[in-house]
């Protein structure tokens, strides 16, 4: 019940684009398409699980017994990079063609403070193992929602008539507003 | 003590064993590309400036590699493009390696101000008011362009106008579009006249706000038919690059730079002192054959003259001394070229107009 709870709220209410404010850069970035947002979402969802799950166990295993919480920031924000890196060369192995989609953003995904947010928010939050994985895995699916919401939106935009000083990104803009304002509605789901 | 050596250990070790993973699995998850990528990569300037159009040289290198018809690197040059060539194997296009000129030599005491600009200072605000210059087409020299300028090749002096250093320019034409007047222009290295005015405005309003604008009035064009004037603007299209062009223009508007760097022709007193000293002999040189072939005209004139002179009429008589006057006088002058034309033009005719009465 309490990992259920967790993952409505990390999906929905504290969602980590539209209430969080985490990850704007691939979020206007890459919502051209719904197809590339896609493959960004699971990138992310890939990349934020795993990162998520090492810095976890670094923290608990390596920083906190040597007090060193202080440096978690350096430490993470290193292994995510290089666990960037690692998923650029798999899918670069795996799928050329979601690699070509990607494109730039793959490489930005080590700079998207959404997977550095999530993997401290976990220690800050105090989550047990089960807890992280739940939260960084809904909070990456979370992530998903919002951003094919946002590209679904974004290529109807583009083919309707919107006026000449709202085209582009203005209207982008506008519309990630609006979603975020609807996101808010959810807040009153989890009692506390 | 101990916990700072913990603190850089364990970094180092997470470091470490990241690096180490990582090279691991590049070799794991090594796919085959096209050799020639890197080549072709190898082989560009390296500068990722977009000027091709895409978004860096490593995209450059694979459109290139995929048999991609795509235009040569504007940065690299003849060189680069025939070194990607040999790689690909294929003819290199044509490429002429381009700097970026801005058309304005309006610096701040030869131009008119229209009054103190205040606000934001930078050429985009300031031409949305129309900018501080009397003229509309005048350098604003707020660094819209140096701003954008990747190698720092723009620069502005005392005078108050944008200069590029054409041999620090790479050609990425950034400040093209970064110019909100649209007065920098890409040309090509191998042109040497420059016409350093952009105002298309008429010949009074162009004499009301800047020194040294051009007048559109194609002097220029008779000299060398590579000027071409437009809305009553100058430009130079042509590939002969007459090094007495600059000469003819009568404010000062063309530069070779041969002679002077843009640099020299627009910030420098020294060098336009020289400009203007070299200007004044060439204008003697020019008067003085003028002359000459004015005297050899008569020359023509007069054996052709001497035959039908007993047949001719009463009135052509009376045309035919004053005439000949001049022409004698310009014989003269060909004789001692070393004599100052006008003293000779100014005191023989009298005498001679003497003898032939």
């Amino acid at each position: 019940m309490q990992y259920l709870l967790l993952a409505i709220n990390s999906v929905l209410i504290g969602n980590l684009i539209l209430s969080k404010f985490l990850g704007i850069c691939p979020f206007l970035g890459v919502s051209r398409k719904v197809s590339t947002a896609l493959g960004m979402s699971m990138a992310v969802l890939f990349v934020m699980a795993l990162a998520s799950t090492v810095t976890w166990v670094l923290f608990y295993t390596l920083l906190k017994p040597f007090g060193l919480e202080y440096m978690r920031t350096i430490v993470f924000i290193l292994v995510i990079a290089s666990l960037v890196q690692l998923v650029e060369m798999v899918i670069q192995k795996v799928s050329p063609v979601l690699y070509e989609a990607l494109g730039i953003y793959l490489p930005l995904i080590t700079t998207n403070c959404a997977i550095l947010g999530v993997a401290i928010d976990t220690i800050e939050k105090g989550y047990n193992f089960i807890g992280m994985l739940v939260y960084a895995i809904f909070g990456a699916i979370g992530f998903a929602i919002a951003l094919l919401l946002f590209a679904g939106i974004r290529e109807r935009l583009e083919t309707s008539d919107v006026p000449e000083a709202f085209k582009g990104a203005a209207s982008s803009l506008i519309v990630a507003g609006i979603l975020s304002l609807a996101f808010m509605g959810f807040s009153g789901l989890v009692p506390g | 003590m101990n916990e700072i050596l913990i603190a850089v250990l364990i970094l180092t070790g997470v470091g470490l064993v990241a690096g180490i993973l990582l090279s691991y699995f590049s070799k794991v998850f090594y796919v085959e590309e096209d050799p020639r990528i890197d080549q072709v990569e190898n082989a560009l300037p390296g500068a990722n400036c977009g000027a091709c159009g895409l978004a860096g040289c490593r995209d450059y290198a694979k459109a290139v590699a995929s048999g991609k018809d795509i235009p040569a690197c504007p940065v690299g040059g003849p060189e680069t493009a025939k070194k990607v060539a040999d790689i690909m194997g294929s003819e290199a296009g044509e490429v002429e390696k381009k700097v970026a000129l801005v058309k304005c030599a309006g610096t701040t005491e030869r131009t008119t101000r229209r009054g103190q600009l205040v606000g934001i200072h930078d050429c985009r605000s300031a031409s949305l008011i129309g900018g501080n210059k009397e003229c509309r087409y005048g350098c604003l020299g707020f660094g819209d362009c140096n701003e954008v300028c990747p190698v720092n090749a723009i620069h502005i002096y005392a005078g108050g106008v944008a200069i590029v250093d054409p041999d620090a320019c790479i050609g990425c034409g950034l400040c093209v579009k970064a110019c909100p007047l649209g007065i920098i222009e890409m040309v090509a290295v191998s042109r040497k006249l420059h016409v350093l005015c952009s105002s298309k405005e008429s010949a009074l309003a162009v004499k009301k706000a800047c020194q040294v604008g051009c007048i559109g009035c194609k002097i220029c064009s008779r000299k060398d038919s590579g000027f071409i004037v437009e809305d009553s603007l100058a430009r130079y299209e042509g590939t002969e690059n007459s090094s007495d062009a600059p000469f003819v223009c009568p404010n000062n508007v063309i530069v070779d730079t041969r002679v002077y760097s843009t640099k020299e022709f627009i910030e420098s007193a020294s060098a336009m002192e020289h400009f203007n000293s070299e200007k004044e002999t060439y204008k003697e040189k020019e008067r003085q054959e003028k002359a000459a072939a004015a005297a050899i005209a008569a020359e023509k004139k007069k054996a052709a003259a001497v035959a039908p002179k007993e047949v001719a009429g009463k009135e052509k008589d009376e045309v035919v001394p004053t005439k000949e006057t001049a022409q004698i006088s310009s014989v003269k002058e060909v004789d001692k070229k070393e004599e100052k034309s006008d003293q000779i033009s100014d005191s023989t005719p009298v005498s001679n107009s003497g003898k032939e009465d």
